[in-house]
């Protein structure tokens, strides 16, 4: 075997492709595993020009970059710094390294290409970066250790988490990110990576930067060589600082609904929206229905319900859950373990999910508002007792006052009936004396006559006002039985009077008005005044007076010892007054009268 | 329309009272032609005599008063009417003007009210 033949042999059996171009550039020599690699068979390859295994985007450039080799021929790695492909015949290409060696022949300087197809490597460098990248952007904190705790790796979210940066960090001892307390810890979790264990979410805690605790979750998993020893640990730590803030604010609030659902002095229950079944009832329901809370738990909450009840608050409730309503509350009867009701005032409102507002749960409270509602009951049968009272009363009071104007009015007609006897008798005697005597009666029934129709005519059947009643009678005195030439002046003041003052007043101005007439005007002529009036002080005065010739003897002795003096003396003392005559010119009687008392 | 006479029905259902309007009427120079204590009597009565003047009591004896028998009356006839009434009832009042009375005069009636009454009731130019 000679050299050339020997040089053959060792290209031919290459692990790589070999392929030797003369300094044209044309092909002189290929191996077998380049005839696999680029996929031509060496016939299709030798003599060729060897672009022919570039991409067809590379072939211009490279007769430029081929020659510089043969002005200084020496071994090389080809395209410094630059990814270098090669191209099958199928067209497809492949990432390659290539490493150049001159070749000094008979046939001149060759080069011979020794082609490496670098496809895998590429892709493992590629997977090592996707990882690297996974763990870059991991919000866990990777942590590479060996077994003594020597930090090896240190990604990013570990700086986020613990405040030390990879420089910081790597190849100092993870000791460094525990509390005191806790780098016992470390010892344990070592020896059970060691034994191949893996740890997973282990809550603990670790230490910051700056000194503060964090809460986190570490897993652990051993690092195996090639010959699966274990020789370090792969530490994921995950913050869970929000997580337990939003454990504890859970809690709280849980804390808060129990405390709030427990202490309640208002009934309360949790109950499935559908079923109504209560899942949860308090002590204030429990205690309010005679139940225990256990007895209640799990019965439908409507059955607590008054049968009467039980259809308007099945119709409200289904209005509720189909979302007719925000709440549904009513005032309505619940029964008691003894089977009695209790009036009660129910707002349920419903717990929805936020995304689909499925009912999750029923929240229904229950106020006791039985003694309101009983007091609500007495207060409007008290009212309706009242108003038939007041209705009896007022009945009754318009029966008095009927009954009162029928005998005003039976009392007038008797006086009348009186009135028509005297007259007759009058007819029927001879005797001026005695004609006269009748006409005084006739006016004194006139006066107790007139008090009742005054009386008839008022509001409430009690007083009246004493001044058109003076006016009346004594113009009736003065009209009835006077010369024409006689006048009267009357002038009294408002004043409302009862019955009691008003017959014994008018009787007065009846007897001492008569006397005048009888007495004062021998002439026919005259004026006559009565006057009422209140005094200072609660006195009234009536004063009654002539203009005429004064008592004579005669009159001054029949007005001390007649009749008529005899009732003036009665009724003076009947009104507790006090009586005083003053004569000529004319008589001037003046009676001061205590000013009567309104009951 | 017949003419009326000269002559007073007095309507009172109070024996003593109709008897005391007939001798007031009597006193003033007038002739009663008749008493009644009702209103259908009332009402008989003023259809047999044709009176120019009625004296009529508002409250009668029986289910009608003394201002149904006055209307009923005035339907037919043109006779002066005094009523003389014991009530003052708004009411009472309303409807005595139904009955479109010469005056009214309550109870205690004296004697010269009466008069002035009848005698401007029968002749008013003279009053």
């Amino acid at each position: 075997m000679n050299k050339d033949e020997r040089f053959r042999l060792v290209v031919e059996a290459a692990p790589n492709a070999m392929v030797m171009s003369n300094a044209d550039g044309l092909i002189e020599m290929v191996n077998t595993q380049a005839e696999r690699d680029f996929g031509y068979p060496r016939s299709e390859m030798l003599g060729q020009a060897v672009e022919m295994l570039l991409p067809e985007r590379l072939r211009g450039a490279h007769p430029a970059l081929r020659n510089p080799f043969f002005l200084q021929p020496k071994s090389r790695p080809m395209g410094a710094g630059r990814e270098l492909f090669g191209r099958r015949k199928d067209g497809s290409e492949f990432p390659v390294e290539i490493g150049l060696n001159p070749i000094e022949t008979d046939d001149g300087v060759m080069v011979l290409s020794a082609i490496v197809d670098i496809t895998e490597q590429k892709q493992r460098q590629a997977g090592a970066r996707y990882l690297a990248s996974i763990v870059e952007s991991s919000i866990d904190a990777i942590i590479g250790k060996d077994l003594d705790g020597t930090i090896r790796s240190w990604n990013r979210a570990a700086q986020t988490i613990f405040g030390y940066s990879a420089e910081e960090m790597i190849g100092r001892n993870v000791s460094l990110l525990f509390p005191p307390e806790r780098l016992a810890e470390e010892a344990g979790i070592i020896e059970r990576i060691g034994q191949g264990d893996r740890i997973e979410h282990h809550e603990t805690e670790r230490r910051h930067k700056d000194g503060r605790t964090i809460p986190v979750s570490l897993s652990v998993s051993p690092i195996h060589d090639a010959n699966g020893v274990v020789v370090g640990a792969s530490k994921s730590v995950r913050d869970i600082s929000e997580r337990r803030e939003a454990q504890r604010a859970l809690a709280l609030s849980e804390a808060e609904f129990r405390a709030s659902f427990e202490s309640s002095a208002v009934g309360k229950v949790v109950a499935d929206p559908t079923s109504r079944r209560i899942l949860r009832a308090n002590h204030a329901l429990a205690s309010m229905l005679g139940y225990s809370v256990s007895e209640l738990t799990g019965r439908l909450s409507s059955d607590l319900t008054w049968p009467d009840d039980r259809a308007a608050d099945e119709a409200q409730y289904a209005l509720l859950l189909a979302g007719g309503a925000e709440a549904h509350i009513c005032e309505q009867r619940y029964v008691r373990r003894d089977g009695t009701p209790i009036w009660v005032r129910v707002s349920a409102t419903l717990a929805r999910t936020p995304e689909s507002r499925q009912p999750i749960l029923a929240v229904i409270a229950i106020e006791d508002i039985d003694a309101r509602y009983r007091m609500q009951m007495d207060l409007l049968d008290a009212k309706q007792d009242l108003e038939r009272v007041v209705e009896e009363r007022t009945a009754a009071l318009e029966q008095r006052n009927l009954l009162l104007r029928e005998v005003y009015h039976r009392v007038k007609n008797n006086l009348q009936i009186v009135d028509g006897l005297l007259l007759m008798q009058g007819l029927k005697v001879e005797d001026a004396r005695a004609k006269e005597a009748i006409l005084g009666i006739r006016s004194r029934i006139f006066a107790l006559g007139l008090v009742h129709h005054q009386l008839m005519g008022s509001a409430n059947l009690k007083t009246f006002d004493i001044e058109p009643f003076l006016d009346e009678l004594s113009h009736n005195l003065v009209d009835g039985g006077a010369p024409d030439a006689v006048t009267i002046s009357v002038r009294a003041h408002t004043l409302e009077v009862g019955l009691d003052f008003a017959i014994p007043l008018g009787l007065l101005v009846t007897e001492l008005v008569t006397n005048s007439l009888k007495h004062a005007f021998p002439t026919g002529a005259g004026t006559i005044g009565v006057d009422l009036s209140p005094d200072a002080g609660h006195t009234l005065v009536l004063v009654v007076s002539d203009d005429g010739v004064g008592a004579s003897a005669d009159a001054a002795a029949g007005a001390k010892t007649g009749l008529g003096a005899g009732i003036v003396r009665s009724l003076v003392a009947q009104l507790d007054g006090v009586l005083s005559t003053a004569s000529g010119p004319g008589t001037r009687t003046e009676i001061r009268i205590p000013m009567p008392v309104q009951s | 329309m017949n003419a009326l006479r000269h002559c007073v029905l007095i309507v009172d259902d109070e024996a003593m009272i109709a008897q005391l309007w007939s001798i007031h009427m009597e006193m003033i120079g007038l002739n009663v032609c008749g008493v009644a204590a009702t209103a259908e009597a009332a009402i008989a009565l003023a259809q047999e005599h044709r009176p120019a003047l009625v004296l009529m009591d508002v409250r009668l004896k029986g289910e009608a008063d003394g201002i149904d028998a006055a209307i009923a009356i005035r339907e037919q006839m043109d006779s002066k009417v005094i009523f003389i009434s014991g009530s003052q009832e708004p009411s009472t009042l309303a409807r005595m003007k139904l009955g479109s009375p010469s005056c009214v005069l309550f109870k205690p009636v004296s004697d010269r009210q009466l008069h002035a009454a009848v005698r401007n009731a029968l002749d008013p130019a003279a009053a």
